[in-house]
């Protein structure tokens, strides 16, 4: 074996394989990275200013005592509702993976009424809270509220004009089992939209009502 | 075999620049973004030049009024916003998006339309801030840096200057989200078989980690400007007086830290490739270099506050900032020294990118030995406020970037037009620029420790006097200098010498394909076993080092 050959051969490498992930799939991954930030540093500014008052939230003007907005019924509602549909999403996704065509359309279509039903009930709450003078201009922490909810809000909306359009090219017969980028990416998303939400109800609800 | 591994040479691609309109509207080549993206980064740094020597005009005497106080503070705002976001971070992005795919032997960039999005939204964006000269009653005038709470509505007197400021940032930030997206995932995804992570281009390693900073620290600066409107128009408590106007402070230089490494680390990768390049040497420490890259993407990100040291936080915490920015120099030591040990005992070649590449080596260490100065804080509560900065702040970003950027077009422009530029032209742009830079930012330094502040209008010191007329007929020398390089591009463009595929002989795979590479890029890739595949091509031919052509730059 003449090794001093050898070296004037081209090395032969085996040729790499197409990324086990798609390129779709993975631009949602990296662009959900800058999302993070942008909830993270709303996060942050309520942090800073939790940090930076005595009483948080501060008292809110005289004689109104269920002032700020409780846990119960529509947040604790609107949760479930927000959950239920990562789990009517997620097997929707896993439907048109495994070809199941019928089930796809069935579970996605909940999603996106699922979603729907949570805008309402955020809407609700909204109005309910800007009549009993709840409103941004109140103080910090009114304002953080409203901006933190807000743009969980409009992100959601995002997610169903997504949602929407996926189902549109679904009925148009994009999808199967080996074409549904889209499919995962919306579902991704979906579930970011999800994560952000439970931080929220965490810190802006329960956090509010319960803490010492 | 050897007649197997030359390169592989594509058709003669009959490329004009002078295409119909609707293709530069529509087009989702990544050549042609990325020619447009660097357009609109020289027309910003022309406008923001224009702005900088009105503002060494008002300078140049004591109690001078060329234009009175308010348009000043409009003109350095608009000065900064446009040399930061509009000029380096988006000619380097458009350098990126032109020679990334080519670099990795990718047809394009991932998401090709996403790619055309996010540049058209950058004219938006400068237009919405221009809009505010127009529409608004005068443009942002507190700074770059928009502090609040000048911003906030109480302080700004009726003006939608910072409204459109804002609007505009918002507009550029997510742009930058989505050009980040785009760089990530095709280098993730699409690169040449046999192109392994460690056989990338430096370039690519230094974009990947720019766009990665850019990505995290984006959607920050978006907030910050998004909850600026939301106290000016929709009457939230954020960063009013009655809120906490320093968290602002801090979300911005979240951002805006970040932001001065996402302007000099493609620099640092130009560097990375013209120093072997001209050095005919192997670059020093490969990996060293990747590993330090990363090390300042980790580091830039825990600074943010030295730029804050007098606004009263807590002893701990600003020793915890001094200390961190103080650490920076150890990754950006290790690239210094990486490059000078690439050239030690290799048989260099002076080109004009060369020349640059040895300019921005004098000048950025300047600019990082006062970094470090002024990261201690009893030497940055004396200087914060005075000329020092400005003199700091421009030696790493014109002698940094503006001069990798300068170093880069001299560099690739044979590339991108097929035709070389003049090298005549190119020794006078250099000369001029590196005696006009250093003549008006060095004295700078002994102006700002003689106590001259930044950002006033005029001074009334009459010992000031001499020292700023030679900083304003230095500054017009750079004018003069960035003139001799437009004209440079312009002749060249038109009728300079045919430059062929690979007239510097390098080492990177953007050089196997045409000048310019057609449409689809490549006919054929060549093979890829380490990081420099054109320099194994040579080798492997048996071709003799062919000397650079000597009439040429």
């Amino acid at each position: 074996m003449a090794v001093a050959t050898m070296q004037h051969q081209p090395v032969h490498e085996p040729v790499p394989e197409y990324p086990a992930i798609k390129p779709g799939m993975m631009g949602m991954y990296i662009f959900l990275a800058s999302e993070v930030m942008f909830f993270g540093s709303l996060f942050a500014v309520y942090f800073y200013m939790f940090g930076s008052h005595a009483t948080w939230p501060p008292t809110p003007p005289a004689g109104a005592k269920e002032f700020y907005v409780a846990v119960a019924p529509i947040p604790i509602i609107n949760t479930v509702v927000l959950f239920s549909s990562a789990f009517t999403c997620h097997f929707a996704a896993d439907a048109i993976a495994r070809d199941n065509r019928r089930r796809f359309f069935i579970l996605w279509t909940a999603t996106v009424l699922l979603g729907l039903a949570f805008e309402f009930g955020q809407l609700y709450e909204f109005i309910s809270a800007f009549s009993r003078g709840l409103n941004l201009q109140v103080n910090q922490f009114a304002s953080a509220f409203f901006i933190m909810t807000g743009f969980h809000g409009a992100h959601v909306l995002g997610g169903l004009v997504l949602l929407t359009l996926i189902l549109y090219r679904a009925a148009k017969g994009q999808f199967n089992s080996q074409h549904h980028v889209g499919v995962a990416a919306v579902t991704l998303y979906w579930h970011f939209v999800d994560v952000v939400w439970f931080f929220l109800f965490l810190i802006l609800y329960v956090g509010v009502a319960y803490h010492p | 075999m050897a007649a197997t591994q030359t390169l592989p040479r594509p058709k003669q691609y009959d490329d004009t620049f002078f295409k119909p309109i609707s293709i530069w509207l529509t087009t989702t080549d990544h050549k042609l973004i990325g020619i447009m993206y660097m357009v609109t980064g020289m027309l910003s740094f022309v406008l923001a030049g224009i702005f900088a020597l009105i503002i060494r005009l008002q300078l140049s005497q004591p109690n001078l009024s060329v234009v009175d106080a308010e348009t000043y503070n409009q003109l350095i705002s608009a000065h900064g916003v446009t040399m930061i976001f509009f000029f380096v971070t988006i000619f380097l992005t458009g350098i990126a998006n032109y020679m990334v795919p080519l670099m990795i032997g990718a047809r394009d960039m991932a998401f090709p339309r996403v790619n055309l999005l996010g540049f058209w939204l950058v004219p938006v964006s400068i237009l919405l801030y221009y809009g505010g000269f127009l529409f608004g009653k005068g443009a942002l005038d507190a700074g770059w840096t928009g502090y609040a709470p000048l911003t906030e509505k109480a302080y700004q007197n009726g003006s939608l200057g910072v409204d459109f400021w804002a609007m505009s940032i918002i507009v550029w930030a997510i742009s930058g989200i989505m050009a980040s997206t785009n760089f990530l995932t095709t280098i993730v995804a699409l690169r040449a078989p046999g192109m392994k992570l460690t056989r990338m281009p430096l370039f690519v390693w230094a974009q990947s980690s720019t766009s990665i900073l850019l990505l995290i620290v984006g959607a920050p600066l978006a907030a910050a400007m998004i909850l600026v409107e939301c106290d000016r128009q929709l009457g939230t408590q954020f960063f009013t007086t009655q809120g906490r106007p320093v968290l602002y402070q801090h979300l911005f230089w979240f951002f805006g830290h970040p932001e001065v490494y996402i302007m000099i680390l493609p620099g640092f990768g130009m560097i990375s490739e013209i120093i072997p390049v001209f050095a005919r040497k192997p670059i020093f420490g490969y990996m060293s270099m990747v590993a330090a890259l990363f090390g300042i993407v980790f580091l830039s990100m825990t600074v943010w506050a030295h730029h804050m040291f007098t606004v009263g936080m807590n002893t701990y915490v600003e020793t915890f900032f001094m200390i961190m920015t103080m650490l920076i120099a150890v990754p950006t030591g290790i690239k210094f020294f990486n490059w000078i040990a690439t050239a030690w005992w290799g048989s260099i070649e002076f080109t004009v990118p060369m020349k640059f590449a040895w300019g921005f080596l004098a000048t950025f260490l300047i600019g990082g030995i006062t970094g470090v100065y002024l990261a201690s804080v009893p030497v940055d509560t004396q200087l914060h406020q005075s000329y020092y900065v400005v003199a700091h702040l421009h030696y790493v970003l014109f002698g940094g970037s503006v001069f990798t950027i300068f170093a880069g077009v001299y560099y690739w422009f044979p590339k991108i037009t097929g035709r070389l530029l003049s090298k005549r032209l190119g020794e006078w742009n250099f000369w001029t620029l590196f005696i006009g830079f250093n003549g008006t930012f060095l004295i700078m330094h002994t102006l700002g420790l003689e106590g001259m502040p930044r950002r006033i209008a005029t001074y009334t010191n009459p010992a000031w006097g001499t020292t700023n007329m030679i900083i304003t007929v230095s500054s017009f020398l750079i004018a003069f200098s960035v003139l001799l390089f437009l004209i440079n591009i312009v002749r060249s463009w038109r009728g300079g010498e045919i430059a062929g595929d690979d007239p510097w002989q390098a080492n990177s795979l953007e050089w196997a394909t045409t000048s310019p590479p057609p449409p689809y890029n490549f006919e054929k890739i060549p093979p890829i076993h380490s990081y420099m595949p054109l320099r194994d091509l040579r080798e492997a031919s048996g071709q003799p080092p062919v000397p650079i052509p000597a009439l040429s730059s």
